[in-house]
């Protein structure tokens, strides 16, 4: 990570508070967005997205599993952040461990209540149990972000063997996975929400901060906006406090873009659906 | 009930399904699977809490600093049935520190009594609360270690944690912008809870898939009321924006209630520990008089 000198911190904060930033961004503005799903071939969904140079690879496995007593029909959505050491010499060996699953602990709080009844096979008996690991292969800031579109690309283009119940005999019921390979079954990700990060610089309000922007901001706080602008969850990261009315305001912006964001990947998504023939770029750009 | 007969047949349908069988699964049916309404009147009935408070109605606090002797600081709090002790000790060097850091650090551990368990990421949300609070660029290169014993977590620990932890500082006379109060509001339909038991935590938590309103979930947050400073905020569940704007409210209302009463207590202790100072000047000047005499 660059360290920066004051006077380097002055004329980042100055260019956020005019509205022009460092690379000619607006306050409300993110860097181009690359979204490619299916990128690994043995993975049952996955997606890499790159946000300026901050790069994240997402991928999916399904399990099946009984579900408690007490919450029959409802799945389970975990996820496990790999933080690789060719995204930063700090995250090498056990600081970096120590960082991922804090990071780790966050996001799945940040998931914790999302409503997963379409994650259930057959009520009481099995639930599918999904898997979502995440590896950061680059960070140059809003790994946050970068990271709720890629576990939302990588859910929504899953494709798992579909599992039917039949009716047997004595009332039990008997799974069966389906021969047909064409009969899959695919998460229903209208309940998965995005990231929006905010940072607060001087007196304005950013998304989509660089590191170096990162380390001018005074406060900085995520939340998890669904497609209809609900909040799930807001958590504050890093040291610094805010007030109450300047908290207000950071949460309706965030609504806001939470929602736009949603509709530009949903729009993203169904277009690379809709190629006929698409070929994997991966790391070939 | 259950026979025992019935019962062996029954664990033997569930080892069809492999993976360990929860107890509660052996419980007679009307006991397993309560009707949301059941639940519902458990916690909240015509206007009243279990525990006979108003939804808007916080519980009886009880605030004891210096409870530890050998921290440099220390707080006992209780908040209902919620027993939190905090101690405060340093400031010393970091250890293992390569280079020059400016800011001071904080280190935070939130332990918890095995019998109630608590959350993993409580020691990073305390942390995160108290870096605000306190001065850290009168310690470069120093921190300042603050445990938390969680005794008893019946509803709203974590609020517990950040107060007793923010007294303890203030009780250890180290520098402080301003007293940390915190306070957990919990959100359950069109009903709003005020310091949340753990049973109406859990309640806050679950939703009524048939209800109108979706809404749910628990907000804690923690705010300096001299500064007007939130230091920590977190919220999760499901929540209208406008709903919660207006619990956010709420909750720094309640905040500040609640640092009247922390300033009260440490003006006492203030006293206390003045007129100790006094008492022993008197004693010495007596003897010296009878020195002299």
């Amino acid at each position: 990570m660059v360290r920066l000198s004051p006077e380097e911190k002055i004329y980042i904060i100055h260019g956020v508070e005019d509205n022009i930033r460092e690379d000619g961004r607006s306050q409300t503005q993110y860097r181009p967005i690359e979204v490619e799903t299916g990128i690994i071939p043995s993975a049952m969904g996955s997606a890499r997205v790159k946000l300026g140079n901050t790069d994240v690879i997402a991928c999916v496995k399904a399990d099946t599993f009984t579900p408690t007593w007490n919450k029959p029909d409802e799945g389970k959505l975990q996820l496990h952040v790999d933080l690789s050491a060719t995204a930063s010499p700090w995250f090498e060996g056990r600081r970096g461990e120590q960082t991922s699953e804090e990071i780790t602990t966050i996001l799945n709080k940040a998931y914790e209540s999302i409503k997963l009844e379409s994650f259930c096979i057959v009520p009481q008996v099995k639930c599918w149990l999904v898997d979502v690991d995440i590896s950061v292969l680059s960070c140059d800031g809003n790994m946050y972000d970068a990271i709720g579109f890629a576990v939302k690309a990588a859910l929504a283009t899953t494709m798992v063997p579909k599992i039917v119940a039949s009716e047997e005999d004595e009332g039990e019921k008997e799974l069966q996975i389906t021969d047909d390979p064409f009969d899959t079954w695919t998460p229903n990700v209208s309940n998965i929400p995005c990231l929006v990060t905010l940072s607060k610089v001087g007196d304005s309000v950013m998304v989509d901060a660089t590191n170096k922007e990162e380390q001018c901001s005074s406060f900085t706080c995520i939340l998890a906006v669904t497609e209809t602008g609900k909040i799930l969850s807001t958590f504050k990261v890093g040291p610094g406090s805010v007030q109450p009315v300047t908290f207000s305001k950071l949460i309706l912006e965030a609504s806001s873009i939470g929602r736009s964001l949603h509709s530009e990947l949903l729009s993203a998504l169904k277009k690379e659906n809709g190629l006929r023939k698409r070929e994997i770029h991966g790391f070939l750009n | 009930m259950l026979d025992s007969a019935a019962i062996e047949d029954f664990i033997l349908d569930q080892k069809k399904y492999e993976e360990n069988i929860p107890y509660e699964s052996f419980l007679p049916e009307n006991v397993k699977f309560k009707t949301y309404e059941a639940k519902l009147s458990e916690v909240y009935k015509d206007g009243k809490r279990a525990d006979g408070r108003t939804r808007d109605e916080s519980r009886k606090m009880y605030i004891k600093l210096g409870a530890l002797v050998e921290a440099r600081g220390s707080c006992y709090l209780e908040i209902g049935d919620t027993k939190v002790l905090c101690g405060v000790s340093g400031p010393r060097e970091i250890p293992y520190l390569q280079g020059y850091t400016e800011l001071g650090s904080v280190d935070c551990v939130v332990e918890s009594n095995p019998a109630s368990p608590s959350d993993k990421a409580y020691s990073d949300a305390l942390k995160r609360a108290l870096e605000p609070s306190f001065c850290r660029h009168e310690f470069p290169n120093l921190e300042i270690s603050v445990s938390v014993m969680i005794l008893d977590a019946s509803g709203s620990a974590l609020a517990a944690a950040i107060t007793a932890a923010s007294l303890a500082l203030a009780h250890a006379r180290l520098p402080i912008f301003d007293i940390l109060t915190s306070v957990t509001v919990g959100l359950h339909g069109d009903l709003l809870f005020i310091d949340p038991t753990d049973k109406e935590e859990a309640l806050c938590m679950s939703y009524e898939k048939n209800s109108a309103s979706q809404n749910h979930g628990l907000i804690t947050l923690s705010y300096m009321s001299t500064a007007d400073q939130i230091t920590h905020y977190y919220q999760n569940g499901e929540m209208d924006l406008q709903l919660l704007l207006d619990t956010m409210d709420i909750g720094i209302s309640r905040c500040k209630d609640i640092y009247a009463l922390c300033q009260q207590r440490l003006m006492d202790e203030v006293k206390i520990s003045m007129k100790t100072v006094t008492d022993t000047q008197n004693v010495e000047d007596s003897m010296k008089n009878l020195s002299t005499s």
